[in-house]
């Protein structure tokens, strides 16, 4: 409570020292991906190559990465998502079942899969506000009835689309940067949007206030559950784009795909040093904390560890990556949770 | 299984001795069939369904068709089957998802007089399926593609697109179900005990048959292996996950061959056009015709089905596609 | 200083249901004036300055404002007729700066309404900083400030909205005496800028340093209105308890035998805690004075072994003890009543029976585990009626007990665990007068008993009041344990800033 400050190059130390207590989470993360990755290189120096970086690590963090950026603005709300995965799902559909109808070209094709996936967004957003449900309890519920709907739409089938569609997998697989997918570049980009709308906008502003005290957001005359819908709209954007690309890398959208994916998103989200309970948390954090996800699995499968141990290691992580973040907030004083 | 067919014996010479104004005997009344099966997704479970349909309508039986919606949800299953058991219809038709967990639900559907009969996936029955029949306490019998067979055929086919030698991964599409695990074991038995010259890598699995992992799998075993000669994929989803990772690497169609299994469009047209090299396929509607037939022949005419029936399997690729003995197994 | 009504407020009535919370009161406003309610708890202060700012509507009754009767029906509404409030908890979003704290909803933004301009607000933060002469770096995460620098943060953003009234509620329950002086600067400059300050304290000393008018409330009926400068502290403690309340009490002279019970020496911790030794006899009350922030919580936090040891021992009846965690300490029979019981001490959505055997539920088990319900409800209402807990029944749930009688249920739970040695921190924080004599008797009572007390209070009075000695921390260290007819205030105070020479606090 009493702050014992002495002189000015000690104000200048516990200067440092709050920068490093509010970034360490980020650096922890960032310090953990470079362990793993050198690891895996040292093993297996194929590893590192950029053949094996770009369509095998990076692609395969691209449809997790961009559900958790938007999963990220819930968390930071205090709120969770669990229908990212089977909207995803339900987005595909929807996106393939229209494209064919309507033989749209890509970019409306790629229109169709963002805007349903900000409405299924939106939908979780007014059952929160307007209906006052738990996050939990309203997306397990759009969750479930993801999933059905997206079975009932597909007629059980998947949906083709590559023979039909000119150009549909070159979303994902093409190369407008010679040697480095478009799944990735969309990744990218979305992150670094992402990352302006989190702290330059004041969409991202609220989203830090409601999660921090909500109560005291509202009692400043902020309309909380506007911008609520807006935060989780936002999170459905992300996950039209996500199925973009799914779809686009399968060349079909997979009605039963998607089921489970929301707890890796998540997952992705607490290790990038986002907290559960809101207030805090960063988009360059949500994408390492997918990177290590993509790293190791990638990594394990490479050194062709048997499944049944690669998914103890990948639990090991987990704990470790989480734990970790625990004791250094511990150690640093920071009592905020 | 005696005692329930002595009371029905027993009720229908009631009837005629009564001569009562309704006799409803089995014989000319609509029998109600419950299938329960391991999913509903999957168009191979459509297929199974249709053919159980078609034979159901042939035999004046209805049936009653549902399943979990993934692979992995056991407990959903056996929800299922104990609300069928329940309901009280004249047969139950099971296939097997928690192989061991479900004997004892379907022990308690015989001791309500219910026949069984599974297909697709036996359940661990006492005895195995030797002692399957009409005085087991468990099912009567399993309709079933002999899936560790279709894994060896499978390997055979592998063997000789890949001339004998070479890297060959197996992507399995599950450890749990006996279906997914005698799929990858019947191919690996095999390449090990007659294929010294092939070297499997550690076989992988996309858990449920999950098409995106199944990629992220193949592209990294692409990355690891320069030198991969074959995929096995042991179903839609994980071959139609290998082919894209294929072509996400942008490998010459046929440098590095792939055999999956069942059919569906998207897998069909890798077929077709090369990216794939082949698939096995089950025959779908003749596991749901040949279980509706068994349990109504049973119930209907007291004939005990063989305790085993198998469906059968066939290895297709671009030259045999359209042929009518195997297009008629396939589906979109 | 030349007074225009800025606010009034006549035969406002409010019922909740069962409760008449405020009934036909009277309160007025001047600019330029530091107004003070005060009351016992549930004398409908809170009420009442919900209703100022619109969080509930008055049931009747008018409210003038600048000459003109007006609704409140929400808090925007509060705010845009510039009427701002401070609350009690605090209303701040922890994980967010300074600046953006003080502007949250009113963020200036570049032409086109998305982004940002935080150039702007950090310009604008700075500016209202130095106009209220605060010492905030705008761009601080205000969690990580001090309980001080939050309120002087929601200070600001209250000033911010630029209203006439600011309504302050209970602003120092948590600030040091310096902090405290530091907020009453920034009253006055409020003052002299010409706005109106209702001011809601339990301090009532502070009242004379720092208000106009006082006016007294009691079971959500008006009182009386005093100006400051014709009343004192005793008058102002009678209407509100509605009889006279002895001020400066010592304890009786009762004859402490020479048995040690607990002894600690040496003891160290991480951060704060330095060498700190001392006894406590068996039928003692210790008293623990010192500023916020002295570490005396730390210190019982240590000793419970809910924070961990660098060095130093402990000893119960002779015997060292190893107190790792705060079962330890419990099963060697050191109960600790924390300064915050709403988080720490009570379980507020249970009923009395189970807060009072939770610290020795395996009392109550059966060998299969089942509650003994009869024995605990038993025991529970013994304990009522030894405690005098005014409670319809053990039945009852703790959160609609008053604090005081929260606090005697905390009290019954440490008894009902056979504690010898009981550590109190802020017996009476939140407690209204009349329940605190409540609580003195009852704590002398078990001293009496043969009870070891360790009593934890930043408030003189009540230190010297029960006390048989007094310990006097400063920064971490135990700077000197004085017989309580040796001690007053100022001897009190000297110990409590002897800091060391090369380090200051920094408020």
């Amino acid at each position: 409570m009493s702050e014992v400050t002495n002189s000015g190059t000690k104000a200048e130390s516990s200067k440092v020292a709050a920068f490093v207590r509010r970034e360490i989470g980020r650096v922890t993360a960032l310090a953990s991906l470079v362990v793993i990755f050198t690891f895996f290189t040292v093993m297996r120096p194929v590893f590192a190559s950029w053949a094996n970086v770009s369509g095998g690590i990076l692609m395969s963090t691209t449809v997790i990465g961009l559900m958790a950026i938007g999963v990220t603005f819930v968390i930071i709300t205090g709120g969770i998502d669990l229908s990212v995965g089977t909207s995803m799902a339900l987005v595909a559909v929807i996106t393939g079942k229209t494209v064919m109808a309507m033989h749209l070209n890509v970019w409306s094709g790629i229109l169709v899969g963002v805007i349903v996936g900000t409405i299924l967004g939106s939908i979780n957003g007014l059952l929160i506000t307007i209906l006052k449900l738990p996050p939990f309890i309203a997306t397990l519920a759009t969750m479930k009835g993801a999933q059905g709907l997206a079975l009932i739409t597909s007629d059980l089938k998947p949906v083709l689309f590559t023979t039909d569609v000119k150009g549909w997998d070159s979303i994902a697989q093409g190369n407008i940067i010679p040697n480095f997918p478009n799944a990735v570049l969309i990744l990218l980009v979305s992150a670094i949007v992402a990352s302006i709308i989190l702290n330059k906008t004041v969409l991202g502003r609220y989203t830090f206030a409601i999660g921090s005290n909500t109560e005291a957001t509202k009692l400043s005359g902020v309309k909380v559950d506007r911008w609520l819908v807006a935060v989780y709209a936002l999170c459905g954007f992300f996950v039209g784009l996500a199925a973009v690309v799914m779809t686009s890398r399968l060349g079909s959208a997979q009605p039963d795909l998607g089921l489970g994916y929301e707890l890796e998103a998540i997952a992705a989200v607490i290790i990038g040093g986002t907290s559960l309970l809101g207030g805090k948390g960063t988009i360059s954090g949500t994408i390492i904390g997918a990177l290590i996800m993509s790293v190791l699995i990638n990594g394990l499968r490479i050194l062709e560890l048997q499944q049944e141990w690669q998914y103890v290691v990948v639990g090991a992580v987990i704990l470790l990556a989480v734990y970790g973040d625990n004791v250094r907030r511990r150690r640093s004083g920071d009592t905020s949770h | 299984m005696k005692k329930g067919l002595i009371t029905v014996a027993a009720l229908s010479a009631l009837a005629l001795v009564t001569g009562t104004a309704a006799p409803v005997s089995a014989a000319d009344k609509t029998l109600k069939i419950e299938l329960i099966s391991k999913g509903e997704t999957h168009q191979f479970w459509q297929a199974v369904k249709k053919g159980a349909e078609e034979q159901a309508a042939k035999m004046n039986a209805t049936i009653h068709f549902q399943g979990p919606a993934a692979e992995t949800m056991i407990d959903k299953q056996l929800e299922m089957l104990d609300a069928a058991i329940a309901t009280k219809p004249d047969a139950i038709g099971y296939a097997a998802l928690g192989t061991t967990e479900s004997v004892s639900h379907l022990q308690a559907a015989n001791k309500a007089g219910i026949p069984v009969y599974m297909f697709d996936t036996a359940a661990s029955c006492p005895g195995g399926v030797p002692a399957l029949g009409p005085k087991s306490d468990c099912a009567l019998g399993v309709a079933y593609t002999n899936s560790l067979a279709a894994g060896s055929l499978a390997a055979d086919w592998m063997a000789k697109l890949v001339g004998g030698k070479g890297k060959v991964l197996v992507v399995g599409h599950s450890q749990t179900n006996q279906t997914g695990i005698d799929r990858a074991k019947g191919f690996i038995d095999r390449i090990k005990s007659k294929y010294k010259g092939i070297k499997l890598l550690t076989t992988q699995y996309a858990e449920g048959g999950d098409a995106l992992k199944a990629q992220d799998i193949v592209a990294a075993a692409l990355v690891a292996n320069k030198d991969l000669k074959g995929v096995y994929g042991t179903n839609e989803g994980v071959s139609i996950g290998a082919g894209q990772a294929f072509k996400a690497a942008k490998l010459k169609n046929g440098a590095v061959k792939l055999i999956g299994f069942d059919s569906g469009k998207q897998q069909m047209a890798n077929i077709k056009s090369g990216l794939q090299s082949g698939a096995i396929t089950q025959s779908p509607m003749g596991i749901g015709a040949k279980t509706v037939e068994a349990l109504v022949n049973y119930v209907r005419n007291k004939t005990t089905p063989s305790n085993l029936i198998d469906t059968g399997f066939y290895y297709y690729d671009k030259s045999n596609i359209a042929d009518p003995k195997i297009a008629g197994n396939l589906y979109e | 200083m030349a007074s225009n009504q800025l606010l009034s407020l006549s035969g406002v009535s409010k019922e909740f249901p069962g409760v008449k919370a405020l009934n036909n009161v009277h309160f007025d406003l001047n600019d330029g004036e530091v107004h003070a309610i005060v009351g016992e708890n549930g004398a409908g202060k809170s009420t009442l300055m919900k209703i100022l700012s619109g969080i509930y509507k008055k049931d009747s009754g008018e409210i003038i404002y600048k000459g003109k009767p007006v609704n409140i029906p929400n808090p925007f509404e509060a705010q845009k007729l510039g009427i701002g409030i401070i609350h009690q908890e605090l209303n701040l979003m922890p994980h967010l700066t300074v600046a953006e704290n003080i502007f949250i909803g009113r963020e200036d933004r570049f032409p086109g309404g998305i982004f940002l301009n935080n150039k702007k607000l950090i310009s604008a933060t700075v500016e209202l900083l130095q106009e209220l002469e605060l010492n905030l770096n705008p761009n601080d995460i205000v969690g990580e400030l001090t309980i001080a620098k939050q309120q002087m943060v929601e200070i600001a953003k209250a000033v911010s909205y630029r209203g006439s009234v600011i309504i302050m509620d209970e602003p120092t329950s948590s600030l040091t005496p310096a902090e405290t002086d530091a907020l009453f600067k920034i009253i006055r400059s409020l003052q002299a800028a010409g706005k109106g300050v209702v001011y809601i304290s339990h301090r009532l000393e502070e009242l004379e340093k720092i208000t106009d008018r006082i006016t007294v409330l009691r079971d959500g009926e008006y009182v009386q209105t005093l100006k400051t400068s014709e009343t004192s502290i005793p008058e102002v403690i009678s209407l509100m308890v509605g009889r006279k309340v002895a001020q400066d009490q010592r304890p009786e002279n009762r004859v402490i035998g020479n048995e040690i019970v607990l002894r600690v020496e040496g003891l160290s911790d991480q951060n704060l805690l330095r060498d700190i030794s001392f006894d406590l006899r068996k039928g003692e009350i210790l008293g623990f004075a010192g500023l916020m922030g002295a570490g005396r919580t730390e210190l019982a936090r240590a000793i419970m072994g809910a924070d961990p040891k660098t060095a130093g021992t402990i000893t119960l009846h002779g015997n060292e003890v190893k107190i790792k965690q705060p079962s330890d300490a419990v099963a060697a029979g050191i109960g600790y009543l924390s300064e915050d019981r709403k988080r720490f001490g009570l379980l507020l959505n249970q009923d009395v029976t189970f807060n009072v055997i939770l610290s020795s539920i395996p009392r109550f088990a059966s060998k299969f585990g089942f509650l003994k319900v009869k024995s605990a409800a038993g025991i529970t209402r013994d304990a009522i009626a030894q405690l005098r807990v005014r409670t319809p029944s053990e039945r009852q749930f703790l959160k609609n007990l008053s604090g005081g009688n929260q606090q005697k249920v905390v009290i019954a739970k440490w008894l009902t665990r056979d504690c010898d040695v009981l550590i109190f921190d802020e017996p009476t924080r939140g407690i209204d007068v009349g329940a605190k004599d409540e609580i003195y008797r009852l704590l002398t009572k078990l001293a009496e008993e043969g009870k070891s007390i360790i009593m934890i209070s930043s408030e003189l009075p009540e230190v010297l009041r029960l006390s048989d000695r007094i310990a006097v921390m400063c920064d971490g260290r135990l700077t000197g344990i004085i017989e309580n007819k040796d001690a007053n205030q100022n001897v009190i105070m000297e110990l409590a800033t002897k800091f060391s020479e090369s380090v200051t606090t920094a408020n």
